[in-house]
């Protein structure tokens, strides 16, 4: 999957920019805040409907104007186009994605049709964050593999949002009525069993790209590992034992979740466990070793849904150098060279003089003040 | 901005009170409105005043109706032992497009959904239990398939079960997260056929 090339218009701070993505590394050279990774979030949403960034869709409006618009032709494996817009219009608060004129159904079942992965500044918290950060990586990886799991995921949620709200009822009145919340524990013990052998199976699958990929960007001098951490079933099982579980759990909180008004039991409560030399990484100091081994669970991620969909995923990388010594950046250079397309934000072009040489593969791009101009090479 | 009639910006505020319509869209209903002849507008105005006067709920299934009870209910050709739940009276304009199901409706008046502040009480369940009689054999939940739907799909399921009545589901077929009132008929046929017991 390549992206030909975007065209931002009103979105933050481009009034109107075009640009023309290489089939390699594109560069977007710049100093902070010039709207670099503006470009990134583009693609983001022509990929996964949204921006990469936990920021609402109205944020991306550039000030003082109606809406925003994102078009970008994407062309896959096979050498087929696909025309992708994203329109947003602020007084309405609607958006409007479209794939060669039409509107899927749902948003839902458009992520994952254009496979990207994604590094920024936001992913730290995969590996020194808590677990809602770590869930949500391994989410969206699922969610570009299966449609099935995006939308099992997604009624979970409003299952648990559903239920929350019966419990807090529960405890304004004093009393719970058992009759009522019995479908929601049910409906959350299936989908919930669903969710964590789904997880569970994955997890299984990508650990061995995970210390492949960490082999890579390392040496071999530390052994990373990952696994799933239930927080009600310790060992693998079936959607249904699973299921089963759960729901002996949801009887046995009962209280205690009606005193918090929440629930307290599901795949929601999670974690994943990642060890470096069989210690937790979230204990490991090093700032160089908490990106590395970030840096090695995305091309693993890239690595696997190359794999699994049969197409290489857009990489789009932002800010990734600023932490690293001159070997690491190489390293990790040298890596992402043979990873197909690569949008890639810097404030120092020196980072890539040894790895990457600039001509209509490569290509180079200087971001000022939302306006994007190509570098011509010699 | 205000228009200079207060009239015409009274019915543009009463217009965006529709659903999916904002003020720009109000605002070009309201002007066509206004250049339309005098009496296709008072004929327009007559059937919204006629739609709250004439219609009401069937005593029987719920559904909105003309005459209590409805068409269906009254009908000597429907099938009495088989009643299909719906959530809403859209529903049944769907199933009975189908021309597949010749039995009764029963409308809920919406799904189970704590969020919205709609529990049992909220919906039609004390009419449907109180239409359960020895001449109904099968009753079959045909909620929408989004997680509101499934949650009142268990719970009526395990309300019915012990009156001793066969109760189904129809076959999840249908697209998730879907309404039943936007499946094509293909499908709506299928997931009736394919139904499943509880
Ligand atoms: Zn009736």
């Amino acid at each position: 999957m390549v992206v030909a090339g975007v065209r931002l218009k009103d979105f933050r701070n481009h009034a109107d920019s075009h640009i023309e993505f290489g089939p390699g590394v594109t560069a977007l050279l710049g100093d902070n805040g010039q709207g670099k990774t503006s470009v990134l979030e583009a693609v983001s949403f022509l990929s996964l409907t949204k921006s990469f960034y936990a920021s609402a869709d109205v944020q991306a409006v550039r000030m003082g104007t109606p809406g925003f618009e994102v078009d970008g032709n994407m062309i896959n494996g096979g050498g087929s186009g696909s025309r992708v817009s994203v329109r947003y219009v602020r007084d309405a608060a609607e958006k409007r994605y479209e794939i060669n004129g039409n509107r899927p159904e749902k948003l839902s079942a458009a992520v994952g049709q254009f496979p990207v992965v994604v590094l920024s500044p936001e992913n730290s918290g995969v590996t020194g964050g808590g677990p809602g950060d770590r869930r949500k990586f391994i989410d969206l990886v699922l969610s570009q593999v299966s449609t099935t799991y995006l939308e099992v995921l997604l009624e979970y949620r409003r299952t648990v949002r559903q239920r929350n709200r019966l419990l807090l009822d529960s405890r304004l009145l004093g009393s719970i009525d058992q009759e009522k919340m019995q479908p929601w524990d049910e409906s959350l013990a299936k989908l919930g069993g669903a969710i964590t052998e789904r997880r569970h199976v994955f997890l299984h699958e990508f650990r061995e790209f995970v210390l492949d990929a960490y082999r890579s960007v390392a040496g071999g001098t530390e052994t990373p590992d990952i696994h799933y951490v239930c927080s009600v079933f310790p060992a693998d099982g079936g959607a249904q034992e699973i299921s089963r579980v759960l729901t002996e759990q949801l009887v046995r909180r009962r209280t205690e979740e009606i005193r918090r008004g929440s629930t307290l039991v599901g795949p929601h409560r999670d974690d994943i466990g990642l060890l470096l030399n069989g210690i937790p990484v979230q204990q490991y100091a090093s700032q160089g070793q908490h990106k590395t081994m970030l840096v090695a669970l995305k091309v693993a991620e890239h690595r696997y849904l190359a794999e699994q969909r049969k197409e290489q995923p857009i990489l789009l990388l932002d800010d990734v150098f600023s932490e690293l010594d001159r070997r690491r950046c190489e390293r990790i250079l040298n890596l992402i060279a043979g990873l197909g397309q690569v949008i890639v934000t810097a404030t120092d072009e020196r980072v890539f003089q040894t790895s990457i040489e600039w001509n209509d593969y490569n290509r180079r791009y200087i971001v000022d003040r939302g306006t994007c101009t190509r570098v011509r090479e010699a | 901005m205000l228009h200079t009639s207060e009239a015409l910006e009274q019915l543009i505020s009463e217009f965006t009170r529709l659903p999916g319509i904002g003020r720009k869209t109000a605002q070009r209903l309201a002007l066509f409105i206004m250049k339309r002849p005098r009496d296709e507008v008072v004929t327009m105005a007559r059937a919204l005043v006629n739609v709250k006067d004439k219609i009401r709920a069937c005593s029987i299934c719920c559904n909105i109706t003309e005459q209590d009870p409805c068409a269906i209910c009254a009908s000597p050709k429907r099938d009495r032992s088989l009643i299909c739940v719906v959530e809403e009276p859209s529903d049944v304009l769907a199933l009975e497009k189908t021309n597949e199901f010749r039995g009764l409706y029963h409308v809920l008046g919406g799904a189970l959904s704590p969020l919205d502040g709609v529990g049992p009480d909220e919906l039609k369940v004390k009419e449907l239990l109180a239409r359960i009689s020895a001449e109904v054999t099968e009753i079959i939940l045909a909620m929408n398939p989004n997680v509101e739907g499934e949650a009142t799909t268990i719970y009526l399921g395990r309300l019915l079960k012990p009156l001793g009545v066969r109760v189904s589901r129809i076959a999840r077929g249908l697209p998730v997260g879907g309404d039943l009132e936007f499946a094509d008929e293909a499908t709506l046929s299928r997931a009736l056929e394919g139904r499943i017991t509880l």
